[in-house]
Parts: C-alpha cells; structure tokens; sequence
C-alpha cells in the first residue's frame, strides 16, 4: 500500500464524506440489506448432476450454462457462463496490482494484501451478458447466438469500490470510473476491453471488487485474481483481470464503451431491420426483468400428476415481486417465491401442476417492484441486448 | 508478392483438383451431357469457395476458433459488414480476397442454412488447450535477454517490436500459449495459420529463448 492519508478519519465518516460531496445518496443504499464478511455457505447446497455447458466458441472460451443447471439458488463456479472478448491473460506469478489514478488526489497502487487488510463485504449478485438470448431474436443479428444461459448467481466477496477510490481520495471533476482488466486484445487494431461506469454507480456500496466466488479464490476464468462486481447492471460492466482504474470526467473511450453496448432509446418493434440511424443510443446499463424455467426442461417428457414447475427470476435495481405461470395460455397463476430476497440477486420460485396427459406449454412472466414486467416479445434491437420476453417451453406428459 | 500469389494459386488448383477427382468421379461427368461450361461453371465456383474457405482458415482463426464463424447466420450483407469490422480490428484478410471470403460466408451459413449444433463440454474439457501446462522436458531453459535478439530478428516482422501484433501477427504478449511450453515448440517449428515453421531456421534454445523474452513482457 503506497499512502493513505485519509486513515485519521473514521471509516464510515470518510464513505459519507464522499458520498455528500458527489451529490447524495446514490440510488440502492436505502436497499442495501445484506453485508457481512464471512462466506454464507449458500453455495454448499448446490448440486447439479450434469457438470456441462454449451459451447458458444471456445477459444475465446464463450459457454453457457443449460437451464436444468439453473435451478438452484446459487450457481456453482464451473457451471457458471462464461463470456471472452479475448483470451484470459497470462500473467505469470507475480503480485498483482490494482493502480487507482486518473483526477485522485493520491494515486495508489495496491496489492491482493492490502485488498485482504480492508473491510470484506460478500454478496449473491446475478451477473447476466448483456447479449443473453440474442440468438432467439429475428431477424438473426450478428454475435454470440446465446440462447438463455448466460445468467448466473454466485456469491461474491472483496472489498466496496468505494472504499477503494476513497484511498485514492476522489477529486471533483471526477464523474467516470474508467475501468481496464490485464487481458490484452490480439491485435494493435482490435479495441482494449476498456469500460468505464458512472461515478454514481461506483460509489454505491453495492459495487464491490471481489477476490472470492462461491467461497473459492477467484477463478482464473472468471476474472481471478480481481473482478469488478456491478450488481443489477448487465455483467460486461463486471470487467475481469482488473488492474486499472482511472477516475476522469468523460466516458472511457474506445469501442467497447462508446459504440458496443448501446441500445436505441426508442426501440424498434419486433422483426424491424429500420432502425432511425439518428435515433439516440444509450448505454446497456442496468438488467431487466427476467425468468426462466429450470424445471422441467423444454421438450422433457413427464408422467400424468403433479409437477413442480420451478425455476429462477431476477430484475435490474429493484426486486422481484411475483412470477405467475399460466398453462396452456389459462388464466395466470402466482408462483411461490422462495429463497432469499436481496437485491442485486436472484429469487428461486416454484408452482405445483396437476399435469394431464398431451403436449403442454408452460408460460412464465416476472414482475418487479418498478411494476415493470416481462413483456410478450422483446423489442429487437440491432446488437440483441436485453432480451426478456415471457418464458415458454413445451412439454410432453405420458 | 505476384510470384508468391502465382505460387499460391497453382498450389490450390493442384489441391482443388486432387480433392475434385473424389468428390465428382470422372465417369459422372463424362457421362453427363451436360454442356462443357456448366462443368467449368461448377468448377470455377468450388474453387472459389476453397479461396474463400483457405482466407477464412488463414486470417481469422488466429484471434477465435471456428465455432464463432460457423454458428453465424446472416445475410450477404451483414457478413460484408462483420468481415470489415475485423479487417479494421487486424484482420490480415488481403484486399482482393475479400470478396471470395464474403461469398464463402454468405453461402455457408446464410440466414436459410440449418440450425447450427452446439457442442457440450465441461468447464474443465472446453478450458484444456489453453490452460497453463508446464512441461519441464518441452524446451532448454531459455534466456530472456538472448530472446529479444532472436525475436527482433525472425519475429518482429510479423508479431511487431514488442510481441504486440503486427500487419500479419497476432499480439504475443499474455497469450495462454505461453504456459504451454510444448505447444508454442510445436507451432514455431511447424507453423500454423499463416505463420512458417521455424524448425529449419530456429534452435530448440531459440525458441526456449524467444518465449522466455515473451513471458518476461507478459507482466
């Protein structure tokens, strides 16, 4: 650890000190329940049969995860999807460090020890792709054709960002939090994986740099030895192989940031190729909401009598409220949520059906605390982000 | 370079052709009377397509394996769009064979094509070749500074000054293959995509050398 002057202050006066001089609360803290150093031991119940996952590419390694995996509350970590814009780094042994620069009043430079030494913060956060489902929209649109895998919740643990720009001590034409990870793109004319998020979201205790999935070091595929962790945002602001932020007044620059992971503010109606080419982008940022089925699986073939539909659902800032099932297009029926409930995570429900022999399609819709729920089709948009139309699949009961 | 691109051309007629006498025996065409052109039509349309599908093999598949391409399903259009992203993002794709790799893609995984397979593995399955392997008895033990000297003056051209990638190369800096010392043996003397072998040019404790400069820039 190079300097810490703040280190007179006491620790919650230093983070509401920040916070008033950005301009308030940031949204989640009214919400922010869960916090605790220790592991919560969720991940230990976990356990799933088939240990395989669908392979989009494999190198760089794009995988996800079956639904039947899904099920439950926390997804273990080599079930857990896996997203590549280039091949994870080789670095050799060396002690890494995260640099902290940019518009700081103390650049630092800190190391997985220091990381260890300051307060420890574990939470289940759900990281979805912000392209999961792209490859149900149509026309089909270029990219990792994800079906609806690319979703998953482990628990994390590291430290607040928060806590970490506070060392630095964040200047105030600071609005932007540039963020670059130790993968290198293959070629000098292939855009860095360079991103940056909103001081706002940064500093919302939420955000976390973790250093542990699931009660394991983190893995190496899946950002070890440091990843950024954005809860209720779409999981590419989650950059692995951290080592540099950079606190600046403008977006990150570069392809990553300012051309990919956009989407129209107005969005096109389903199987639209018009799109307004002067029509306003926005950044993905925060998730919508969502559910699938993890039980029974799509085209299974079940007995006559009772049938535990189950599966997960999740939602962007905000919580779940209700998911409601409806069977062969009858009237909508409330699931039972269970599980915990903490934001930024994910909620398990189920629903008990008295299945008859045919053919049956099982429909499901999430709805969240902004009232928002999914919709019958997902607007396409031209990168296929954010799909979240109601949930189907069919089954066959003997 | 027309020398070089002659070389080539007749290297993959000679190819095309062996691999045509299995594929349309003689004696069907022959029997066929079917007018000359058609055959020649048919002809001259197969060997495009393996121009084509030799560009595709030579110059992406050195940043993503195949899956990526192959799973695809787009129009001629949005393949033209996505072959020049590349080409801006490196791609080494050579002008005059765009074209070629566009009507290969556009006709191999079009819109219509079927739906594309997708394999399953287990994590530990899809990560094997590029997880770290250390192989004591794959090299010599190499010496990063005689490395730089070997680098710059067989590899540069291709990877750049620093490992970072170059016109033809792809960056070298942090790539798992450097933990795996029996591979990165193994393409510098056999080559691979568009890359030479070495085995003639490079010592086994030059190219231990080599990836010992690449390892000590991988920091």
């Amino acid at each position: 650890m190079s300097q810490d002057d703040t280190s007179a202050i006491p620790k919650s006066n230093r983070r509401s000190l920040l916070r008033r001089a950005l301009g308030g609360a940031s949204a989640g803290i009214g919400l922010w329940a869960w916090r605790g150093p220790e592991a919560l031991g969720w991940f230990s119940s976990a356990d799933v049969a088939d240990r395989e996952l669908i392979i989009r590419n494999l190198v760089p390694l794009d995988a996800e995860t079956p639904l039947t995996s899904l099920g439950s509350w926390i997804t273990p970590n080599d079930l857990f999807f896996k997203r590549s814009h280039f091949v994870e780094p080789a670095i050799l042994p060396e002690p890494w460090r995260l640099e902290i620069k940019g518009l700081v009043d103390r650049p630092v430079s800190l190391a997985l020890d220091d990381l260890a030494e300051m307060e420890q913060v574990t939470r289940p956060v759900v990281l979805q792709c912000a392209g999961n489902g792209r490859g149900l929209f149509r026309p089909n649109i270029p990219g990792i054709p994800w079906a609806k895998g690319a979703v998953g919740n482990a628990e994390w643990t590291g430290v607040r960002l928060v806590d970490l720009l506070e060392r630095a001590g964040v200047q105030g034409g600071a609005r932007h939090v540039h963020l670059l990870g130790a993968d290198t793109p293959p070629h000098p004319k292939t855009p860095a994986f360079f991103r940056s998020i909103p001081l706002a979201k940064a500093i919302d205790p939420m955000t976390m740099v973790a250093t542990h999935m699931n009660g394991e070091p983190l893995p190496h595929l899946h950002g070890g030895p440091l990843r950024l962790i954005v809860p209720c945002w779409t999981a590419n602001h989650s950059l692995k192989w951290l080592r540099e932020i950079t606190l600046a007044d403008e977006e990150a620059p570069g392809f990553y940031q300012r051309t990919g992971y956009r989407i129209p503010r107005e969005l096109a109606p389903p199987g639209s190729w018009i799109e307004d080419p002067e029509g306003e982008l926005l950044p993905v940022t925060a998730m919508n909401v969502k559910s699938l089925v993890t039980s029974p699986g799509e085209g299974q073939r079940l007995t006559s009598g009772r049938v535990d539909v189950r599966g997960v659902a999740w939602t962007g800032p905000g919580r779940i409220t209700g998911v409601d099932v409806s069977i062969d297009g009858e009237a909508w029926q409330p699931a039972t949520l269970d599980g915990p409930d903490v934001e930024g995570s994910w909620r398990t429900w189920n629903l008990a059906w008295d299945a008859s022999p045919g053919s049956h399609t099982i429909r499901v819709r999430a709805t969240d605390s902004h009232g928002e729920s999914q919709p019958e089709q997902s607007p396409w948009n031209r990168s296929g982000y954010l799909w979240n139309a109601i949930e189907s699949i069919a089954v066959e009961v003997a | 370079m027309l020398t070089r691109s002659a070389l080539l051309a007749v290297c993959l007629l000679i190819a095309l052709l062996a691999g045509s006498s299995t594929r349309w025996p003689s004696g069907r065409i022959l029997a066929e009377a079917t007018p000359q052109q058609d055959d020649a039509g048919a002809e001259e349309e197969a060997f495009e397509r393996e121009l084509g599908r030799r560009t595709l093999e030579g110059n992406c598949l050195m940043c993503h394996s195949i899956e990526m391409i192959e799973t695809q399903r787009l129009t001629p259009e949005q393949w033209a769009a996505e072959v020049e992203k590349m080409v801006g993002w490196g791609a080494p794709v050579p002008p005059e064979e765009t074209d070629l790799l566009v009507a290969y893609l556009a006709a191999s995984y079009a819109t219509e094509s079927a739906e594309p397979v997708f394999g399953r593995q287990t994590l530990d399955d899809a990560r094997s070749s590029t997880r770290p392997a250390p192989d004591p008895d794959a090299l010599p033990e190499g010496a990063a500074d005689r490395g730089a000297a070997v680098f710059t003056e067989h590899c540069a051209t291709c990877h750049g000054p620093d490992g970072l990638g170059g016109d033809l190369g792809v960056s070298l800096i942090a790539r798992p293959v450097l933990l795996r010392p029996a591979d990165y043996a193994s393409i510098l003397r056999k080559g691979r995509h568009r890359m030479p072998g070495f085995q003639i040019v490079l010592s086994d404790q030059q190219v231990a050398d080599t990836l010992a400069w690449l390892q000590a820039q991988s920091r």
